[in-house]
């Protein structure tokens, strides 16, 4: 068959093509084939930023021997599980598996208390998710610091996102960084719980919930962090990341040195708080006290990334703004 | 009936065979880091028959880091096998592998010879300050931060000093080297190599 291409007729066909294409643009558009990922990241911009100004960030701080009740207790204080987990909702648990010692990691008792205590508030679905340091095999970690087994006891799904490969580009509105690469799990969560271990670094002075999140990104994202600027760039992710509820495993905390090998002094404390800049601010004060700093609030208020991250409205480190409420056993 | 000529012709063929193996072995090539286990590099290249093995066996449960010298590692080496630590560092230190050595296990010749994980040292890492990130006014320790073996690298300040002395050459520090070109290179320096005997591959 050969077309007969008349001026008259080229014209037709033209405008037939552009008027299909634009159906099928429209259709398309609204059945969210274009960029749902942007659309995901401003619902999670506009839920940081209701939560970032207005009343006073609670910050538990309780002390005791069993890690279950001191979690519970910590959760509780803030305002519990319930305010932060709806029903039905979908649920990641980023622990701190970096490494593969059990000291450098939260312990898993921490992360089983964490889990359970979500269980209660009914979820849809709860994921521990990580990606370690680079150089660490993830899996492997998982099975010697002993997560896997936690995980499997407590029937929750244990990815490594290393193995997962389904890195997206994200746009944000950070300082140094407009885009970030970050696991699709990181995406989809509604909630983001980030439980770390309280422990000194070598580059970011502490890692604690803030610095925690780098584990949702991938290797070659977290390796650019420090070529732009470690402590800006943490900042930066957390303006779209920042965990909802952060509940930090000090138990055991690593001092002097970290975050593969320190000096480990027990701290028999767990810290809890939605608001994760407070958090860190108050958990970095309490392992400066452990290192037996002359001054260890002003320790805490000199970390950079937690200056930057208050900067950015990612949350306070006004102390006049931090309500903490402390609970020793007795 | 064989041919004056071609009598004179195989005569000079059999003269260029070993001439060209000779020759062959006599070009250059580069030091390179051998896996786990590896008898002293001479006796290696004798007894290695480039199976390839002890690769195969390194990636069987997901990344390796051994892969086989290729032709810029120098002719001679062609095939054997070597530690790439940008593909990912030997986990037979302070890693996944611990107390398994796959490499060792499945090599058929004795080329690499059985040893405990505590006794390997593959090599040491080499550092160049002007690729350092930290070196260059950045905030990085990322080398420090990663290294298994207390004492291999310690932060002064915030720059990591190496110790080539404790450093076993896992090659973690140089997978991690977020600097581009990285700022380390993994190096056969100060390497323990073994003597090689009859049957002891295990």
């Amino acid at each position: 068959m050969r077309l007969n291409l008349s001026r008259r007729n080229f014209i037709k066909l033209a405008g037939g093509l552009a008027l299909a294409s634009l159906g099928l643009g429209a259709l398309g558009y609204s059945l969210g084939w274009f960029s749902p990922r942007e659309q995901a990241v401003f619902e999670k911009e506009s839920r940081t930023a209701s939560r970032a100004d207005g009343e006073r960030s609670l910050v538990s701080f309780v002390r005791g021997r069993d890690a279950r009740e001191m979690v519970r207790a910590a959760v509780e204080i803030i305002g519990g599980i319930e305010g932060v987990v709806k029903p039905g909702s979908r649920v990641l648990i980023k622990p701190n598996v970096g490494f593969n010692r059990v000291e450098a990691v939260t312990s898993p008792e921490i992360l089983g208390a964490v889990i359970e205590l979500v269980k209660e508030a009914d979820p849809a679905d709860i994921i521990v998710a990580e990606s370690a340091v680079r150089g660490y095999d993830t899996s492997s970690n998982f099975d010697r610091v002993g997560v896997r087994e936690v995980a499997r006891e407590l029937g929750v799904r244990l990815i490594d996102l290393d193995k997962e490969d389904r890195a997206v580009k994200t746009k944000i509105r950070g300082r140094v960084l407009q885009e970030v690469s970050v696991f699709k799990q990181a995406l989809d969560a509604d909630v983001i719980i980030s439980v770390p271990k309280l422990k000194r670094h070598s580059q970011a002075v502490v890692t604690i919930s803030l610095k925690n999140m780098m584990g949702i990104m991938p290797d070659d994202q977290k390796g650019m962090f420090h070529v732009l600027g470690l402590d800006q760039c943490i900042a930066d992710l957390n303006t779209a990341f920042k965990p909802d509820l952060a509940i930090v495993d000090a138990i055991e905390v690593m001092t002097v040195s970290g975050p593969g090998m320190g000096k480990m002094v027990p701290g028999n404390a767990v810290l809890a708080s939605r608001d994760p800049v407070a958090l860190d601010l108050v958990a970095a004060e309490y392992l400066f006290k452990l290192e037996g700093h002359a001054d260890p609030l002003r320790a805490a208020m000199n970390v950079p990334h937690i200056r930057l991250a208050a900067e950015l409205g990612v949350g306070t480190n006004d102390i006049s703004r931090i309500e903490l409420i402390r609970r020793e056993p007795g | 009936m064989i041919s004056r000529r071609s009598l004179l012709r195989a005569m000079l063929g059999a003269l260029l065979v070993p001439l060209a193996g000779v020759s062959i072995a006599a070009l250059p090539s580069r030091r390179v880091v051998r896996p786990p286990g590896a008898i002293e590099e001479e006796r290696f290249l004798e007894i290695c028959v480039r199976c390839g093995a002890c690769i195969e066996a390194c990636f069987r449960d997901g990344r390796g880091t051994l892969e086989p010298c290729g032709l810029p590692d120098g002719p001679p080496l062609m095939g054997t096998p070597k530690v790439n630590p940008l593909r990912a560092p030997c986990e037979a230190l302070y890693g996944k592998c611990e107390n398994k050595l796959p490499c060792i296990r499945s090599c058929p010749t004795g080329a690499l010879k059985w040893v405990e994980p505590d006794e390997i040292k593959l090599g040491s890492v080499k550092w160049s300050p002007r690729l350092c990130i930290a070196f260059l006014g950045g905030t990085c320790l990322v080398c420090a931060e990663v290294c298994p073996v207390p004492g291999a690298i310690t932060p002064e300040g915030r720059i990591p000093i190496f110790h080539p002395d404790r450093c076993v050459g896992c090659g973690r520090c140089v997978y991690a080297c977020p600097a581009d070109p990285k700022a380390l290179v993994l190096v056969p320096d100060g390497e323990v190599r073994y003597r090689w005997r009859r049957g002891s591959s295990r």
